[in-house]
This record gives structure tokens, C-alpha cells and sequence, in this order.
């Protein structure tokens, strides 16, 4: 069996299976209820073990973000230009997506995203997009 | 709970007194331990200390790129070694291991320790393309963010968000250290840089140019550190380790690229341990007479003048570019043109130049003034640091 890019089937095969199937899968702290999306087996935060699986909401602000124009990987050349950004996810958990959707110049702190529905065919598993705004 | 503030025992009492190199190239031809022993070989050939006279070696390495200190003790025929330690670790290591040599001397498991760093960098494995270990890289390489500077530029860019700077502000960094640089016959970049050609060279990861990531390279290098009591009846003038720190934070991370769990990627490890370095060497930021800050990519310089509190906040890109960190000025930086012009030997040759300027062997470079130097280790979550300071000639 082979796996998707860049994946080795360990510990993360879980949340990526999950993403590719439409979820955005969060650990949550049983304790303090602070989020995270490592699969570590007790909170960073706090230490109590067991932490809850919770989905989120898909939806956050841009903290910071990259613009790839060399990908040092072969698999990402024809990717790029592309963009990965350090999403804060609203549940409070930080995640890296692929951000598409907008200029890389009109990119700015705290745009707010959403999760975009995974298309699959060798697309990146997870993109985020601007929020679309709602007509006043 | 109180942090601890105790001061490693070693500091004052131990000292750098030699250093060697090999060539730095794209493709060496040699194997790795052939590197790794010229380097060891030359650092105590430097210091005047017989072969026989080291008992400790210690080095670090990087998806096992390296070879073992035990194999380096074999080629250099030690008679018996008392202390070999390899550690899995990148550009955090070099002030760490110099700091675990020192207290091993210290503490009288060895009396000679060289601590090296060797590496086919560029014609073997290269770190850039390299594949980090661990858990949390699964939830970057699928998403293609796959490479160091791709890594680093994230924290860069958020840097430049909560500082306000901008390109001029990374552009200065290597354009500084270029004027060093040209003194540097080792130097893979040598030729100088203004900003209009800076911005004229290819994006690799915005923020980051060609010019602001470091040039991966083949080579080796080596210090010897022993007691200030040995150190005075060897060739070179010590130079002694007066402050020494390590730090990672709450949340450091699972691999060495991690850093989904770092609140804030405007700060790095060097604020987390500078209280801690100058309160053991007794010092503050404005007795530094020289920096040698790890460079692998320019925003380094920048989170670590801020971090060591030798510049403040949102003050490091204008403290360079108004000309304080070059040659002749109050506080020359990465004086052989730092990693992003020398050339990536992890650290390991950021510790030599700082030895090799107190000890006054850094030819026309030598800042001859100079009588303290801070070193850093590392870029990111976790890292280390050195206080040095020129000793008494032998
Ligand atoms: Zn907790």
C-alpha cells in the first residue's frame, strides 16, 4: 500500500483521512478545554491525559503565512506559486492549510477563512478560502 | 513555582583554546569521518595539545548524517576516551554541546574535549530537502510545506506583521554581512549587495530571497574546550565561557520543524533564555563587545538581537542598516559573513569565529577591541547561547 504525499501512515493517518473526508478533526482537553490538532495523548496545556476528539467548524483567521515559490519536495512543482497559511481555527486551535482564493498581496493578518470541501484527485487535503461575506 | 537560577558551575572555569576547519565545498570527495578527523585533528594541532591528551569528543548530527565521536576517537587513535556522546539535533546544538563539554570538564569526566560537527551537506544528504523525523511533520509535508524555509518564513512573516517591518528589514541581514563577508576567503558569497539587487533575486518563500537562506556546503569543523587552569599552559590566548544557556518553551514542538503549539512566532527561543545567559555571566546586553547569532535564514538575526535584548522591540532591522553591525562598529555581527554567506556548517562555524576572534586569529576581520562575544545556537523553539570572553594572552 502507498500513501498520499508527504504522509508517512503513522500517527496523522487518522486526521488526514478524516480531512479528505470532509472533517477537521480536533483534540479538546477534558480539563482546561483548550484545542489543539497534534495527536498527543495528553494536553500540552495541562497535562491531564485523554483528550477528547471534537470536530471543528472550519472556519478561523490567517496568523501568519508562507508564499512557496520553490518547493523543495518535487511532488509540490507544479503547485507552485501556492500558499500555506497558519490558520487560528475559531475552536482556538492552530492548523496549516493551503490558502486560496485571493491575491497573495491582498493576504493580511487576521483575514478571516473558511474551510473550503475537499475536491480529492491529488488536490492539497485541506484549503482554506476568504470568508465569504454575507449581503447586507 | 520559582525558576531555578543557579549558576552552572563550570562558567569561568572553563575555556575554548582551539579551533580547526576543514575547506568548505559543494562536493568534498571525502568521506565524512575523513572531514570530521581533519577538523578534530587541526583543533588540537591549534590548541598545542597532543592527540593523546583528549578524552572527550561529542558532536551532534541530523538524520544521521554524521559520523559517531566514537568513530572520530578511533581515527585519531585516542588512547581512552572517558566521555563520547552523540546527540540527534540541529542548529540548537553547537552552544549546547560546547556548554555539556564544559561541564563534563568541570564536573572531571574528561579534561580534553573537542566538540565537532561534520557533514557531506551539499553533495550528500541536504538538509533543505531532507525530510524532518516526527510526528508533527505528517501534518506539514502534505500540505507542501515541506522545507526549512519554507518553516522559517512563517515566523518570519508573522515578525514583520507584529514589528511593522519589512523587506528592508530582512535585506539588511545579509547585506551587512556581506561587508564581512568580503574579508572571508572561506565565504561561499563574497560579492557585495544593495537592496535594489536584493530585490531583484528570486523568491524562494516569501518573505524570503535567495539571499536571506543560508548555502548548504561539505565540511567540518571543531573546538577544543579543557579547564582556564590547562588553558594557561596552552598556545592560544583562551577564551573563556563566562555565560551559557539553553532554552525551549512550553510547547516546543514534536520534530525539529514543529511549531503548531509556539503562541507566538515573533519570539524565539533567545528571549525565553537571556535573562538566564546574562545573569550567570554577570553581564548585560550593552557589555557585548561582538555577536556571532546563527543565521541559517536572516530573520534570525533579527528575532535575536531582539531576544538577547541588544536592540528593542522592532529595532533590529534599522539598527543594522544604519551601519551598527559592521566592521568599525559598536556591535559587529556574524563577522565572517555569518551562515547565509560562510556557509551551513549547522552552528559549528558560528562558535569558531566567535573563538577564533577573542583569541585574535580572525585576520583582517579581527575585531582587535573586542574583549566579550555572544554566540546563539538555533533559530526556533529551543536553542542555546554562550557568553565568551578574551582571556589572558599565553
Ligand atoms: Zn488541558
Amino acid at each position: 500500500m502507498t500513501t498520499a504525499v508527504g504522509r508517512t501512515g503513522s500517527d496523522s493517518e487518522a486526521f488526514w483521512a478524516d480531512v479528505e473526508a470532509g472533517g477537521l478533526p480536533l483534540r479538546r482537553c477534558r480539563h482546561c478545554t483548550r484545542t489543539f490538532v497534534l495527536p498527543l495523548p495528553s494536553c500540552p496545556y495541562c497535562a491531564t491525559e485523554d483528550p477528547e476528539v471534537i470536530q471543528a467548524k472550519g472556519t478561523g483567521s490567517v496568523y501568519s503565512w508562507v508564499v512557496v515559490h520553490h518547493a523543495f519536495d518535487p511532488a509540490f512543482d507544479g503547485d507552485v506559486p501556492y500558499v500555506v497559511a497558519a490558520v487560528q481555527l475559531d475552536e482556538g486551535a492552530r492548523v496549516y492549510g493551503r490558502l486560496e482564493g485571493i491575491p497573495f498581496d491582498a493576504i493580511a493578518p487576521d483575514l478571516t477563512v473558511e474551510r473550503v470541501a475537499p475536491a480529492g484527485d491529488g488536490r492539497p487535503p485541506l484549503v482554506f478560502r476568504p470568508l465569504a461575506r454575507t449581503p447586507a | 513555582m520559582a525558576r531555578s537560577t543557579v549558576r552552572p558551575a563550570f562558567l569561568g572555569k572553563t575555556a575554548l583554546v582551539g579551533t580547526g576547519s576543514t575547506e568548505f565545498t559543494k562536493a568534498s570527495g571525502r568521506s565524512v569521518l575523513s572531514l570530521a578527523t581533519e577538523a578534530c585533528r587541526l583543533a588540537a594541532e591549534d590548541a598545542g595539545l597532543p592527540l593523546a591528551d583528549i578524552d572527550g569528543v561529542l558532536s551532534f548530527s541530523f538524520n544521521n548524517d554524521s559520523v559517531p565521536s566514537q568513530a572520530v576517537a578511533t581515527s585519531l587513535a585516542l588512547p581512552q576516551p572517558r566521555f563520547l556522546l552523540d546527540i540527534s539535533m540541529g542548529g540548537q546544538a553547537p552552544a549546547y554541546l560546547v556548554m555539556q563539554a564544559a561541564a563534563a570538564v568541570n564536573a572531571g569526566l574528561a579534561d580534553n574535549v573537542l566538540v565537532f560537527r561534520a557533514l557531506n551537506g551539499r553533495s550528500g544528504q541536504r538538509v533543505g530537502s531532507t525530510r524532518v523525523p516526527g510526528m508533527a511533520a505528517d501534518f506539514r509535508y502534505p500540505l507542501g510545506f515541506t522545507a526549512y524555509p519554507q518553516f522559517i518564513a512563517m515566523w518570519a512573516r508573522r515578525f514583520l506583521v507584529e514589528t511593522g517591518g519589512g523587506a528592508e528589514d530582512l535585506a539588511a541581514v545579509p547585506i551587512a554581512q556581506r561587508a564581512w563577508a568580503a574579508m572571508n576567503e572561506r565565504a561561499i558569497r563574497r560579492t557585495p549587495l544593495t537592496f535594489e539587487e536584493y530585490l531583484a533575486t528570486p523568491m524562494v518563500a516569501d518573505p524570503f530571497r535567495a539571499p536571506d537562506c543560508t548555502t548548504e556546503v561539505d565540511g567540518a569543523c571543531a573546538v577544543l574546550v579543557t579547564s582556564t587552569e590547562r588553558a594557561a599552559d596552552l598556545r592560544r590566548r583562551p577564551v573563556i565561557i563566562q555565560g551559557a544557556a539553553y532554552a525551549a518553551g512550553r510547547g516546543s514542538g514534536l520534530d525539529a520543524g514543529d511549531a503548531l503549539l509556539w503562541d507566538d512566532l515573533s519570539r524565539n527561543y533567545t528571549s525565553l533564555l537571556a535573562n538566564s545567559l546574562w545573569g550567570g555571566a554577570g553581564m548585560a546586553p550593552g557589555d557585548i563587545d561582538l555577536a556571532q547569532i546563527y543565521d541559517c535564514f536572516s530573520s534570525s538575526v533579527l528575532f535575536a538581537l531582539e531576544g538577547l535584548g541588544l536592540v528593542g522591540r522592532g529595532e533590529a532591522g534599522s539598527f543594522i542598516r544604519e551601519g551598527n553591525t559592521l566592521p568599525g562598529a559598536r556591535l559587529p555581527v556574524n563577522t565572517s559573513g555569518g551562515l547565509l554567506n560562510e556557509g551551513y556548517l549547522h552552528g559549528m562555524n558560528t562558535v569558531v569565529e566567535a573563538v577564533l576572534q577573542l583569541q585574535g586569529q580572525a585576520g583582517e576581520r579581527t575585531v582587535e577591541s573586542a574583549e566579550t562575544c555572544v554566540v546563539t545556537s538555533g533559530a526556533l523553539t529551543d536553542g542555546s547561547a554562550l557568553v565568551l570572553a578574551k582571556g589572558k594572552a599565553a
